[in-house]
């Protein structure tokens, strides 16, 4: 079996004396697809963040590509961090520089980056076209709409070919057809690139979408990998946090039948497609 | 009471903790000597006016207010020594360290602060970069550097502002005052007028960096940041001050 890219084992957190986060495992393999819920405080973030030691854990341990995290000094983060890609709930985009320089800080500032000039911006260019803003480049943070703006996050947390992402609430607080897209930018980050992916959302169609879609690359879109009503499960395990606690671990179909008040308050039920509805909705028989 | 005495203990226990790891940062490469440049800019270029022109009206409202006590006591010739002895050791320092404190301890804190709210210190920290590195020591390094020069200029203007009213209100000859107001002065008073604004710096900038760093809880945090910045900076000007001063008054 493969080694975890990322490991929690019975992980507690505590801020004076409240204690944020209790008993967390479970252990995410290469290529696996972990959804996050769980309503606002629940302590999905702390998560995320424990996970490239923003903040230490008060219990348990963190082993991150095989290395133990958990009091690993910052200094010596610094090299493992350049392997992993993150995108904040608040965004992170530095204000002070441009869309380009943005993308471009993790290849000038990482150490093991031993890229120059030209091929960074090659791969700023890149990373944004990838994203669909290649015309942004020198436009700052604040001239974008926030939808635009987590498409930058994606395009600066994968500018470095991460051998894990993590995306905190990319969806949160956006439109329906925004939050579509974003999560298409993310089923095709994963496909093209094969990144291991943690995502952190409270909306149950994203996570689902992470579960049965993939992305097309002639066509240019993502389709659904099974046929409506049956599920895909791209190796993609659901949890459920409540107070810093996880409450459940499973997968999608797990997930609907479970009965536990909390959890079954995540779960979306999909209306009955009308027939002739699969073509319509991007599912390509296989 | 120890729970009420805990926790500024503990917070002033992190300052020293933030300032013990900035002066160790001072030594170590990579220093971001654009982002030094850009806060040179920022705090001194950028309070240059204001500090000109409270040194302006502190120099003639004191020479004023003294003027009376001087021809009672019969002492006009003197005016010249006693402005330029408060202004050098007290009031230029002092009230240029409250100006700066006022306005880039503050803005300092709230730079950093919404830094803080929207994650962009994170990730710093996530891509590659040491925010104490990144952040603080430019701050740092940039108001050590810029306050005695605002303090010289402010010192310099005040003397002048002193000059006009010693000429047109108490009637000495300009050469009188510059002659009494340079005379006075010993090495002693120079290196205490350099020495306290640089000691202020340090403070101020390192109280806006911790206010800002550790801020939390939104838009609102920031806002508290902000202030508290500035309060706990203009105190510490004034306890430092008092130090400062006592050393130098025990040497003579
Ligand atoms: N720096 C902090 N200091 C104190 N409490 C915190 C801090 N960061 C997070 N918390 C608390 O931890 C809990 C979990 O937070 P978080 O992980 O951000 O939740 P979410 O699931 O909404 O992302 C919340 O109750 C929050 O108030
Ligand atoms: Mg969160």
């Amino acid at each position: 079996m493969a080694e975890p890219i990322l490991e929690y084992s019975n992980v507690g957190l505590s801020f004076d004396d409240k204690r944020v986060l209790s008993g967390v495992s479970f252990s995410v393999l290469p290529g696996d697809t972990y959804i996050l819920l769980g309503a606002a405080g629940s302590g999905k973030t702390l998560l995320l963040k424990l996970a490239i030691s923003l903040l230490q854990c008060d219990e348990g341990s963190i082993r991150l590509l095989g290395r133990d995290i958990t009091r690993l000094r910052e200094s010596e983060m610094f090299d493992l961090r350049a392997e992993v890609g993150i995108l904040f709930q608040e965004g992170g985009l530095f204000d002070s520089l441009t869309i380009a320089e943005n993308v471009g800080y993790p290849l000038r500032n990482q150490k093991n980056s031993n890229t120059n000039e030209d091929q960074i911006e090659a791969r700023v260019k890149a990373s944004l076209d990838f994203v669909e803003l290649g015309h942004t480049l020198d436009k700052f943070p604040s001239e974008l709409s926030g939808g635009m703006r987590r498409r930058v996050g994606i395009a600066r947390a994968s500018v470095t070919n991460p051998k894990l992402s993590l995306y905190d609430s990319p969806t949160a607080g956006l439109d329906p057809i925004t939050a579509h897209t974003i999560m298409s930018l993310i089923v095709k980050e994963r496909e093209i690139r094969h990144t291991t992916t943690v995502l952190v959302t409270h909306r149950y169609q994203d996570g689902a979408m992470m579960a049965n879609y993939r992305w097309d690359k002639n066509r240019n879109t993502v389709y659904r990998a099974a046929p409506w009503g049956e599920y895909a499960n791209l190796r993609t395990t659901f949890l459920v946090m409540n107070e810093g606690r996880n409450v459940f671990r499973g997968t999608q179909q797990e997930l609907e039948a479970c009965r536990d008040p909390y959890v079954s308050q995540f779960v979306l039920r999909q209306p009955a497609p009308k027939p002739g509805a699969e073509l319509y909705q991007g599912y390509l028989p296989a | 009471m120890l729970d009420y005495l805990k926790s500024p203990v503990q917070t002033f226990q992190d300052f020293l903790v933030l300032t013990g790891r900035s002066v160790r940062n001072l030594t170590r490469p990579p220093i971001y000597w654009r982002d030094v440049l850009m806060q040179m800019d920022s705090i001194g270029v950028g309070s240059l006016p204001i500090v000109a022109l409270i040194g302006a009206f502190s120099g003639i409202v004191m020479t004023l207010q003294m003027s009376r006590a001087l021809s009672t006591y019969g002492a006009t010739s003197q005016t010249g020594q006693v402005v330029s002895i408060s202004i050098i050791r007290e009031l230029g320092p002092v009230l240029t360290a409250l100006l700066v404190a006022g306005r880039n301890a503050s803005g300092i804190a709230s730079e950093l602060g919404s830094m803080k709210v929207t994650e962009q210190i994170d990730a710093m920290r996530a891509l590659g970069t040491d925010p104490i590195q990144k952040l603080v020591v430019p701050r740092l390094m940039a108001t050590a550097f810029m306050q005695p020069l605002l303090t010289a200029i402010a010192d310099f203007v005040g003397l002048i502002g002193g000059l006009l009213i010693a000429v047109s209100v108490i009637g000495n000859t300009a050469n009188q005052y510059w002659t009494s107001a340079i005379d006075v002065l010993e090495l002693n008073d120079m290196v205490q007028g350099l020495l306290k604004p640089f000691v202020f710096a340090i403070v101020i900038s390192l109280v806006g960096c911790f206010y800002g760093m550790r801020t939390s809880g939104g838009t609102q945090g920031v806002g508290l940041a902000t202030t508290k910045a500035v309060v706990v900076a203009s105190v510490w000007v004034f306890v430092l001050d008092v130090l400062v001063t006592q050393i130098f008054v025990s040497l003579q």
